[in-house]
C-alpha cells in the first residue's frame, strides 16, 4: 500500500493528466519481487521516463529505499497506455 | 511555471477550461487576454488567454519533500534557504542512512525528482539542492583531503593516478581544489556512469 501511494506522489507532479496514473501490485514472483505496473498517459510517457530513463531510474531508487525500510524487494515498470 | 494559451467565448469560459486543465484552485490562475475578437451581435467573438500558474516553485518542491516522507513514515526536518536563483533544502530526519543510500544514490535520485519538480513549476532556471544530515558537506571535506594527497604524491611520482568513478558533482569539488595546483592537471575521462577523474603531472 505505501508503495503504490508514494509511486503515485512521486509521478504526480511530473504528469499533465494526473487522472491518468494507474498503480497496480502485483503477488510476488518466484524470485521474491513484488511487481508494480504503472501505467500514464501516453503524452506523459517522456516525462516519467525522462532522458535515457533518468528520471525512471530515479524513482526506482527512491522506492527500493522505501522498500528496504519494509525488507521487502520490488520492481517498477513503466508503461503508457 | 506551466502555462497554456486558451481560446473561449468569454472570460468565464476560459476560467472554467483552465480550471479544468490545471485542477488547481482558482485563486492560483493567472489569466491574460492576449486577444479580443468582436463578433457580430455577439455571436462569433472570442478571446484568446494566456493563462499561468500562480504558484511558488520552491514552496512546491518543499511540499513535495514532505509528502515523500510522511508516505515513507520517515520523521524529518526540511530546512529551505532560497537565493535568487538558487534553493537548497537541507533534510534532518531519524533515518539518514536509508535516504542517502549507497554512496548517495537514494540523495541523487531525491535532488534529481525535486529539481524536476521545482523546475516544471517555474520559468527560470532554478538550481536545487538537497543535502541530508551534512552528508554533501562531509563528501566536500573528505574529497578535498582525498583531492590534496593523491596531488602531491602525483607532483612527487610524477605518474598519473585515476581516482574511482564519481558523478559530476564530486567531480568538480576535485577539479576545483586542483585547479590552482602548479604541479599537476586534472580531466575527466571515459563516459557515464564510470566516467572518472584522472590527476596527472605537468610537464616542464
Amino acid at each position: 500500500m505505501m508503495i503504490e501511494t508514494l509511486i503515485k506522489t512521486l509521478v504526480e507532479p511530473l504528469v499533465d493528466h494526473q487522472e491518468d496514473i494507474f498503480v497496480k501490485q502485483f503477488t510476488e514472483d518466484a524470485d521474491g519481487y513484488i511487481i508494480y505496473e504503472v501505467l500514464v498517459n501516453r503524452e506523459d510517457i517522456g516525462r516519467v521516463i525522462g532522458k535515457h530513463g533518468s528520471i525512471a531510474q530515479a524513482i526506482r531508487t527512491i522506492c527500493y529505499a522505501a522498500a528496504m525500510k519494509n525488507k521487502k524487494r520490488i520492481r517498477i515498470n513503466i508503461d503508457h497506455f | 511555471m506551466r502555462k497554456k494559451i486558451i481560446e473561449g467565448k468569454n472570460i468565464d469560459e476560459i476560467k472554467l477550461k483552465a480550471l479544468d486543465i490545471f485542477k488547481v484552485p482558482e485563486e492560483k490562475l493567472n489569466i491574460e487576454i492576449k486577444s479580443e475578437k468582436k463578433g457580430f451581435l455577439g455571436i462569433g467573438s472570442s478571446i484568446t488567454a494566456l493563462v499561468s500558474l500562480n504558484v511558488n516553485p520552491s514552496e512546491e518542491g518543499l511540499k513535495f519533500l514532505k509528502q515523500i516522507f510522511s508516505i515513507m513514515d520517515i520523521d524529518a526536518k526540511i530546512e529551505m534557504m532560497k537565493n535568487k536563483n538558487e534553493v537548497k533544502y537541507n533534510i534532518y530526519s531519524d533515518n539518514n542512512p536509508l535516504l542517502i543510500g549507497r554512496e548517495g544514490k537514494t540523495l541523487d535520485a531525491i535532488q534529481f525528482i525535486t529539481r524536476q519538480v521545482v523546475s516544471r513549476n517555474s520559468d527560470e532556471r532554478i538550481m536545487c539542492l538537497v543535502d541530508i544530515g551534512g552528508y554533501k558537506q562531509k563528501r566536500k571535506m573528505q574529497l578535498e583531503i582525498l583531492a590534496t594527497k593523491v596531488a602531491k604524491e602525483v607532483a612527487n611520482s610524477k605518474i598519473e593516478v585515476k581516482l574511482d568513478p564519481m558523478n559530476s558533482y564530486e567531480r568538480r569539488i576535485v577539479h576545483t581544489k586542483l585547479s590552482d595546483w602548479r604541479d599537476v592537471y586534472t580531466e575527466s575521462v571515459g563516459n557515464e556512469p564510470h566516467r572518472c577523474l584522472v590527476i596527472r603531472p605537468r610537464r616542464k
